[in-house]
């Protein structure tokens, strides 16, 4: 990915000598090396980012606002995130607050502007399909505490197993396998009456 | 997914949640998070630094315009006697039994007061004191009458000087010397003193 191909469009505000392939010269150390640095997190962490954000808001726009807003803020600290684990780790935290504060935001206007119906109870007799078993996990997903189904998330993304999980979070591993102990069982009580249907 | 073996969570859903989890973001983004880069450093450093200055000088004008406008406007509109006494003068009450105020004619029950032009202190939110004269009944009326032939202008600033007398103080000017007899301190009698002095 070339940074250089967007600087036209970076260009406003300040003159091209501020900038590096596109990026104002607000890091710390070399501009440069800087930006060759965040252009690689941005390469190398991109996505994580991206899917931290639609595992809690489930929309892909909104996802890679989010994401780009996690980017941004980064960018402004980047000084101090230049080492790739600890960028990661604090770019999943940042993402993933960011979507809970948009998806509380969209769930305040959704609820000032239309009344919320209740979704109408599956029956046994219903075959959910592909989409509707994915609903019926989300929503279990959802209805979890904060910390477990961020656990789970996370857990989901890539693969990532329990150490990498304890080091995106900032916890020990034992707690993350506590924690995806306790989602994953929670969840299986959530869906039984979806397992027995199908 | 790690872990799976010793959980209970059927394997379908760990499939389904790393298909939902696979999702791969649109060509566009590494752009638009470059342009989001971009256009948060756009603002112009002496507009962002500036900003709060311009707003704290602006709150801090606007206080003190609140506070100035409303003191000159009561300097402005504070009744001025043409060069009245510089005292605030507060009339009282004699009791009804009072021999001397009894045949005078009662004052009215609002009391003559002015208040002179504030100093600068004053419009400053500082207040002067301003000395109070106790006046009586008569005291009252005749300093009323005063005001009034004065703001008539029957009497004006060097009349009035040429009927000050001589003496501001005419009770210590007639009071003669007092004299206190000393007081003689005896034992008390045995059994005591009655109130008139009858043992």
């Amino acid at each position: 990915m070339n940074a250089g191909r967007v600087g036209g469009v970076l260009s406003s505000g300040t003159s091209m000598s501020d900038r590096v392939d596109g990026y104002p010269r607000i890091l710390s150390g070399a501009p440069e090396d800087a930006t060759s640095d965040f252009e690689a997190r941005l390469r190398d962490s991109g996505t994580l980012a991206f899917r931290v954000a639609y595992g809690v808001l489930r929309h892909r726009e909104d996802a890679e606002d989010v994401a780009q807003e996690a980017f941004a803020r980064a960018f402004r600290g980047f000084g101090q995130l230049r080492d790739r684990e600890r960028f990661r780790a604090w770019l999943v935290r940042t993402a993933w607050r960011l979507a809970l504060d948009r998806r509380r935001g969209d769930l305040r206007r959704v609820a000032r502007e239309v009344a919320v119906e209740p979704e109408p109870e599956a029956s046994t007799e219903q075959v959910a399909s592909a989409r509707e078993r994915a609903t019926h996990l989300w929503n279990a997903i959802d209805e979890l505490p904060e910390k477990l189904r961020v656990v789970i998330v996370l857990s989901g993304i890539e693969g990532h197993d329990t150490c990498e999980v304890g080091a995106l979070l900032g916890i020990p591993e034992g707690t993350v396998r506590s924690r995806l102990f306790t989602a994953r069982k929670a969840l299986a009580e959530k869906l039984q009456w979806l397992t027995q249907t199908s | 997914m790690a872990d799976t073996d010793v959980l209970d969570l059927p394997d379908e859903f760990d499939r389904l949640l790393r298909q939902e989890l696979s999702v791969e973001p649109s060509p566009a983004f590494a752009v638009r998070v470059r342009e989001r880069v971009a256009e948060q450093h756009r603002t112009p450093w002496w507009r962002a630094r500036w900003i709060p200055a311009i707003a704290t000088a602006w709150t801090l004008a606007s206080i003190a315009i609140a506070v100035t406008v409303p003191a000159i406007a009561r300097w402005t509109s504070a009744p001025v006697p043409p060069g009245g006494p510089v005292v605030r003068v507060v009339s009282v009450q004699h009791p009804a039994s009072d021999p001397v105020m009894s045949p005078q004619p009662q004052p009215s029950a609002s009391p003559v007061s002015f208040t002179r032009r504030p100093a600068s202190a004053e419009v400053r939110g500082r207040p002067e004191v301003i000395p109070e004269v106790i006046v009586d009944g008569r005291q009252r009326a005749a300093l009323a009458t005063l005001f009034r032939m004065m703001e008539q202008g029957r009497v004006s600033g060097e009349s009035f000087g040429a009927t000050v007398p001589v003496s501001l103080e005419p009770i210590a000017d007639h009071m003669g010397n007092i004299t206190v007899l000393p007081v003689v301190v005896s034992a008390m009698p045995p059994g005591g003193v009655l109130h008139n002095n009858e043992r």
